[in-house]
């Protein structure tokens, strides 16, 4: 049975914008290759941290959407434990399947910097848990 | 923020509108204090389910660094 899912990526931005699109886009491909279908990315970009993680006071943000089978979600929760370049992630259920932008106008108050990547200029961010 | 002395009405049940999220740190800071404790139902007049929901999302955003485990100004 397969479920939806929000997956908040926080990638070490250190190395740079090349380096963080790289790693976003890995995961972003993983997800896809792995039979998780819509999966729909919200790209926050280079966010301050409430607290410092690896003497970083500042990481990328980025957000999946996505429907998929748990063990595929399990993997990939063993690779990302294990990426160096990931700071932190985390994994949410959700009771909504993820939204695919164009079809959905309402447009959310909460988004704060105006940071969000090339692949999705418009951010519909829909806030449900 | 200070709202004792005045009954309040859960703001989430007010307006349905407005809806918990753990990402949304500007919200989530009303309901924690300065140095990141959540505010008791008592002082914010949040309902119990919501509350409930509130504790959650804190949880998750502080997991995130989107709010602090403890005392920001911790130099």
């Amino acid at each position: 049975m397969s479920r939806h899912y929000e997956l908040t990526l926080i990638v070490d931005s250190q190395s740079g914008d090349e380096a963080v699109s790289q790693v976003v886009e890995k995961y972003e491909s993983f997800l896809n290759d792995n039979g998780a279908d819509p999966v729909v990315a919200d790209r926050r970009g280079v966010r301050k941290l409430a607290y410092e993680i690896k003497k970083q006071v500042q990481a990328d943000y980025t957000y999946f959407q996505f429907t998929g089978e748990s063990p595929m979600v399990q993997e990939m929760d063993r690779q990302l434990r294990l990426d160096q370049s990931v700071l932190r992630h985390l994994f949410i259920k959700m009771d909504q399947a993820p939204i695919v932008p164009n079809e959905e106008p309402e447009t959310d108050s909460e988004n704060g910097d105006e940071l969000s990547g090339e692949e999705q200029s418009d951010s519909s961010e829909e806030s449900k848990e | 923020m200070n709202v004792r002395g005045r009954v309040k009405v859960c703001r989430f049940c007010e307006d349905k509108a407005v809806t918990i999220n753990y990402k949304d740190d500007r919200q989530l800071r009303r309901f924690v204090t300065e140095r990141g404790k959540v505010i008791p139902r008592r002082m914010t007049g949040t309902c119990a389910r919501h509350q409930r929901e509130l504790t959650t999302a804190i949880k998750r955003a502080r997991n995130i660094a989107v709010l602090p485990y403890a005392a920001e100004s911790a130099k």
